[in-house]
């Protein structure tokens, strides 16, 4: 355990001290490390994702996905709050010297949050449209990279979120499948006012 | 409301509507369409671009929620706001403007507005429902 949390911290002061070394890449960071920028992005890939399908079969497909993929993060957030409420890991610049390049969080690092949102709305669409999904897994990459280059969480936090995302979306898939029936009255109802 | 939530507001309202407009015409939903295809593209493709820019150029946006920023659950409920509204404001003028495109076809959800005109089709699938319903209730008295 030690030797794992050792590993951690080294990752995390490699990562860390590349800021200032490339302007334009604290730059990027900047903006996709922010609460707003990959959350905007990836939310309206999925408000796309409802109309595309160039035919009613491939649309409910998609528009299952975005189902998914809305309650699979509705999950992981609540999993994320579960461990917030037992588990507190200090953030890497309480006890580390850091570069940051974001505000200073109070919440636990473990697990990461972002990481569990990104992973949760990816992989809650990759159940249904694989190729839509490997396009969402991107920006859930990035978000969580760069909210470890600019010095807010440990590499072992945006494990844990992913793994907390991946979790949440593979339950709510199979829950999809299972109870299928619901979802697709709800799709019924859209379709009868034409909005699906 | 504050002014960030105001322009958080916007730029998923803009977005939004960017987003519909490019999909839309990608997809042919010609009932749905406010321009040509190529412009509605190209318009799709400047909005979403111009709001995202607006919105994290004009000023530094990554201020902590117990500042001035947004918590999660405010975000949420600003982006539904404003995607509803977005989806909304493309429904009524995209109905004003293809006005003279009558329901056409028998198919089933979105895939009428390849064709047809919101407005239309909704005023149409209300009324049918509401006569069913009439007819319904005529069958059976009270008393």
């Amino acid at each position: 355990m030690e030797f794992l949390e050792r590993a951690d911290e080294s990752a995390f002061v490699w990562l860390n001290s590349w800021v200032g070394r490339f302007s334009l890449l604290d730059r990027i960071v900047e903006l996709t490390v922010g609460d707003y920028f990959v959350p905007l992005t990836m939310s309206l890939l999925l408000l796309g994702l409802w109309f595309a399908g160039h035919s009613n079969a491939q649309r409910e497909h998609n528009q299952l996905g975005v189902m998914t993929a809305i309650l699979s993060v509705a999950i992981a957030n609540l999993i994320v709050e579960l461990f917030n409420q037992v588990l507190y890991r200090p953030r890497p610049f309480e006890v580390l010297d850091v570069n940051l390049l974001f505000y200073m969080p109070t919440d636990s690092s473990f697990p990461a949050n972002p990481a569990a949102f990104g992973f949760a709305l990816a992989l809650g669409v990759w159940m249904w449209n694989r190729k839509a999904g490997w396009v969402l897994l991107a920006p859930a990459v990035v978000f969580s990279l760069s909210r470890m280059y600019a010095g807010v969480f440990y590499p072992l936090d945006v494990i844990g979120g992913a793994a907390v995302g991946a979790a949440s979306a593979l339950l709510c898939g199979c829950l999809m499948h299972i109870f299928k029936r619901i979802p697709l009255q709800v799709l019924r109802l859209a379709r009868a006012v034409y909005l699906a | 409301m504050s002014e960030f939530a105001l322009d958080y507001f916007v730029l998923v309202f803009l977005s939004a509507l960017g987003v519909l407009l490019f999909v839309t015409a990608y997809y042919r939903f010609y009932g749905l369409m406010l321009f040509s295809r190529l412009i509605s593209l190209v318009l799709g493709a400047l909005l979403i671009s111009g709001a995202v820019t607006w919105f994290f150029a004009s000023e530094y946006r990554n201020a902590p929620d117990t500042a001035a920023g947004l918590d999660g659950n405010e975000q949420t409920l600003l982006f539904a706001g404003g995607a509803v509204s977005a989806m909304i404001f493309l429904l009524l003028v995209s109905s004003l403007r293809n006005w003279s495109m009558k329901s056409k076809g028998d198919v089933d959800g979105l895939d009428m507005l390849r064709h047809s005109n919101y407005w239309r089709l909704i005023t149409k699938a209300l009324g049918q429902r509401w006569n069913s319903w009439k007819e319904r209730t005529n069958q059976h008295s009270s008393g």
